[in-house]
């Protein structure tokens, strides 16, 4: 409490005196310059009480969010000029998914010289999309910056054609060893074939110029086995669930006394076990990552290991982050509509996704948690700084510098975007979805900093990895109901945010289950009020407007109230609704096109209108412009076809 | 002698039925390997048979029941995407009666093509049949003894990958050089998956001679009949593929009509491999 009050004191006063070791950034970057960014509702003014005085702190923190590096794809972006057969490059993209073969292919090397080689598609489930990711071969001898692999991702899962690299850039960032990872542009045959992301190719000699040496042992689990979890079964030989990059033998011996390792060590025991067998930040910083991004497609696949002769110790090295940052597998779908679809989530627990005994045991841990969570909290900007992760990486998930780092992405790429065929086709949808992108960074980081951050009154957390284990087995103790049907999990949920006047927006979310119900911004505020929304999620709508029936609307009612007795408020209303997958989701049963919802409000004692809405069908909001709210009325909301 | 032929030409249909046919073998594959990968399946089939059809189709009783056994040995190459290499050979062992033989039956080697540049299930193909020295002298023989020429395509159809189901159809034409009847071969066959490791399938085939079934002005009577002949047959088969890359198919054929060939049934197993 003196700390606080210090702080406190030392924030009203205009001071700059480094209090602590946290403070020291916040008063750093203060100095520097940036205040005042995070949401005003998190950015309270001062005040004397101890609630407010936490706000203070996190205003200072947003200061030292701000003023933290923005990042982004600072280098160049490549350029891969290929000739080849003319027919060999057309049936490249146009053949069989499941093809391997290889055509002959020359790449222009530096200075212009001429670099043969072979080309293939390269990747699994991405090989059903029009765009290919592809890998150049080169020849005994011949290398492109010392290397003779050139892995070419296409991004055709994501038209966005950012999740890839901005996981990869924190990685990097975090001082991780990862592969090199630059945008390239590909010209076949001197036509622009598209825009690609380079990603150097996974080997021992990449770890090596990590310090970690390129004799070591690396191992991938097999992407379409599904059964690379670490988990003894996971070594059984008929399942094939392992592949050995290097050296190329078959010899296991060393992942199998760490799979033992790893089944037989009690969770009491798992720090010190990894901390003696592993790296432990590339295993803090893969599961921060799986969190961050909400990562389900991993744990039994999309990871290696690479054991360092230099040190002893395993590596996990992050693989495949295409399908996150709000993608939801969908089990009432057929594959591949099951993977690629237009469901969205965020709110996924940290300790969610596959088993594994690495993660599950790190969650387990007392000692391992504490040392996630504050990993996740300096990712995030809502902790104090984590001293084992690089300073620069503070806050780097933090929802303003999150939105200024995709600006400067899509900034870098975007005329090669809009050159881009394969991306063209589609460029409406993109841009709903690089909205729903943002979206997700925003609604994932109130998710966790509420969820996992966020204190409930009487001081003590409001999620726990033992919480969560005891709500699953809550969970599994529920009748599991028929395959195929639809899933509701009703809930009451309500949130409570001040408004004041020169605030860009405010967030609303429900503090108890953690979803984020809306976002306002106001515009024009005669004094200072709070905005009350509650909603009643998939239930029966309390209220329909006329000549509507039940099953043209979304299965959610919203209540939304100005409480201070004279001010009227006027600004954009965004609403948030569900639809997580086929079976859980939201959406009536006659509504047949779901751009086509539209917002329909009743102000207390008025009749229903129809508000202009747009829809986002990625991120699953709808957005209403200049809607006037006066004080202490009413408004019933629904959305309807 | 009418009678003394009808026995003796029953005894020949009967073991040579799986001489013309060694095994049951599509007229030609739709599918094309991946640049650089191989495929061996090794297949024992065992055949039997105590009637034949005449070359009117009529049915009779023969003098003997046939016992058949072959050892087919079938590798593919994908030499590069436009085209599979493939290599057959056959060890059979067959008796009817007091004819008994056994060895290396003929070779085959070819290659296939694409007919659509980007999709893999329509091909092109064309082998040659080379006998490997045995005596084609014997009425129960290993092959015809003579070098062949064969040409045909395959399609697949109705894919559905979500049960993973597919059709396939093919024909193609034998040319021999002498004596046999050269012929044409078609098949049709539809594939069902049953379950995570299994697949069940069934196949209609024909083989159909391009001279009607009729007598050739050659040497030996007996050996015309048997080189000039008609089958139709129908398979039943389940495939189990119990890790990946590997394959186990069995099989199942009764001969449904015929002119000029034994009129039995056959069972399989194959063994497939494949890798890069």
């Amino acid at each position: 409490m003196m700390t606080m009050q210090r702080q406190l004191r030392l924030t009203r006063d205009g001071g700059r005196v480094l209090a602590c070791g946290w403070f020291a950034v916040v008063v750093l970057a203060t100095l520097l310059g940036g205040c005042g960014l995070l949401p005003a509702h998190h950015a309270s003014a001062p005040a004397v009480d101890p609630a407010q005085a936490a706000g203070v702190k996190e205003a200072a923190m947003a200061s030292a969010v701000a003023a933290a590096k923005v990042g982004g794809p600072e280098e160049e972006i490549l350029s891969f000029s290929l000739h080849m057969d003319t027919t060999d490059a057309d049936v490249l993209f146009k053949k069989d998914m499941y093809d391997t073969s290889s055509f002959p292919v020359q790449l222009v090397g530096e200075g212009g010289r001429l670099l043969s080689g072979r080309v293939e598609v390269k990747g699994s489930f991405s090989r059903r999309f029009p765009k290919k990711s592809i890998l150049v071969k080169l020849d005994k001898g011949g290398t492109w910056q010392g290397m003779r692999r050139i892995s070419l991702n296409a991004m055709g899962t994501d038209p966005t054609l950012m999740r890839e690299f901005l996981i990869w850039d924190l990685f990097r960032n975090l001082g991780m060893a990862t592969p090199r990872v630059q945008y390239a542009r590909l010209f076949i045959n001197d036509q622009f074939a598209g825009l690609f992301l380079f990603i150097e190719w996974i080997e021992p000699r990449m770890f090596g110029n990590f310090g970690l040496g390129s004799d070591g042992a690396l191992y991938h689990p097999r992407d379409s086995a599904f059964c690379g979890d670490l988990t003894p079964a996971s070594l059984a030989p008929d399942k094939e669930c392992w592949l050995k990059l290097a050296p190329p033998d078959n010899n296991f011996s060393e992942l199998t006394g760490l799979v033992q390792g790893l089944a037989t060590t009690p969770a009491a025991d798992f720090a010190a076990f990894l901390d003696q067998h592993f790296d432990v930040d590339s295993v803090l910083n893969w599961i921060a990552g799986n969190v961050l991004t909400s990562n389900g497609d991993t744990y039994n696949k999309n990871y290696f290991l690479y054991l360092s002769r230099k040190t002893g110790k395993w590596t996990v090295e992050p693989w495949d982050y295409d399908l996150t940052y709000g993608r939801a597998w969908d089990p009432g779908l057929p594959f591949p509509a099951s993977i690629y679809n237009d469901n969205f989530q965020y709110m996924y627990p940290p300790n969610s996704g596959l088993a594994n005994p690495l993660k599950d045991k790190l969650f387990a841990n007392p000692e391992l948690y504490r040392r996630f969570k504050r990993r996740l909290g300096h990712l995030l900007g809502v902790t104090a700084p984590d001293p084992a992760a690089p300073a620069a990486t503070y806050g780097w998930f933090a929802p303003e510098r999150l939105a200024k780092r995709l600006d400067a992405v899509e900034q870098r790429i975007g005329a090669d975007v809009a050159r881009d065929a394969f991306v063209a086709e589609g460029t409406a949808d993109r841009e709903s979805m690089v909205a729903a992108l943002r979206y997700y960074c925003l609604a994932r980081y109130l998710f966790l900093k509420t969820m996992v951050f966020d204190k409930t009154a009487y001081g003590t957390s409001r999620w726990t990895p033992e919480m969560a284990a005891l709500g699953m087995q809550e969970i599994n103790a529920l009748p599991v109901p028929p395959a195929g049907a639809r899933i509701r999990l009703p809930l009451d949920l309500s949130a409570t945010v001040k408004l004041l006047a020169g605030k860009e927006a405010v967030y609303l979310v429900d503090p108890v289950n953690f979803r984020f119900l809306a976002t306002f911004w106001p515009q024009e505020l005669t004094g200072v009020t709070r905005l009350n929304l509650e909603a009643q999620a998939e239930q029966p709508l309390l209220w329909l407007p006329p000549g509507k029936e039940a099953g043209q609307c979304l299965e959610r009612s919203w209540l939304l109230t100005s409480q201070a007795p004279a001010t009227e408020v006027t600004g954009d209303l965004r609403l948030a609704y569900f639809q997580e997958s086929s079976l859980h989701h939201e959406l009536g049963g006659a509504v047949t096109d779901e751009a086509a919802l539209n917002l329909w409000v009743q102000e207390e004692g008025s009749a229903w209108r129809e508000l202009a809405t747009e829809v986002n069908v990625h991120d699953n909001t709808l957005t209403t412009r200049h809607l006037t709210l006066r004080p202490m009325r009413l408004y019933r909301i629904v959305a309807c076809q | 002698m009418i009678r003394y032929g009808t026995i003796r030409l029953g005894m020949l249909a009967v073991c040579g039925w799986l001489a013309g046919v060694a095994g049951p073998a599509n007229a030609a594959s739709p599918w094309l390997l991946s640049e650089g990968m191989s495929k061996l399946s090794s297949s024992v089939y065992y055949s039997t048979a105590d009637a034949y059809w005449d070359r009117d189709g009529v049915r009779h009783q023969g003098d003997c029941r046939s016992n058949n056994w072959s050892l087919n040995e079938h590798y593919e190459y994908g030499y590069s995407y436009y085209h599979t290499l493939f290599a057959e050979a056959t060890v059979v062992d067959k008796a009817c009666g007091p004819e008994q033989v056994g060895g290396v039956g003929d070779l085959r080697l070819g290659v296939r093509g694409r007919l659509n540049l980007y999709q893999n299930g329509k091909a092109w193909e064309a082998s040659v049949i080379v006998p490997s020295g045995y005596s084609r002298d014997r009425p129960a023989r290993l092959g015809y003894g003579r070098f062949g020429v064969e040409v045909g395509f395959a399609m697949r159809f109705g894919v559905r990958e979500q049960t993973r189901s597919h059709g396939e159809y093919g024909a193609s034409v034998r040319l021999w050089e002498g004596p046999p009847a050269d012929q044409t071969q078609a098949y049709l066959k539809w594939s069902q998956q049953l379950s995570a490791a299994w697949d069940g399938w069934v196949k209609m085939e024909g083989n159909f001679s391009l001279r009607n079934a009729k007598e050739e002005p050659i040497e030996s009577l007996d050996y015309n009949r048997l080189s000039d002949y008609d089958v139709v047959r129908l398979g039943l088969g389940l495939q189990w593929t119990p890790r990946r890359m590997w394959s186990v198919d069995f099989a199942l054929y009764y001969d449904l009509w015929g002119r000029n060939t034994g009129c039995g049934t056959g069972v399989g197993i194959s063994v497939s491999r494949t890798w890069e």
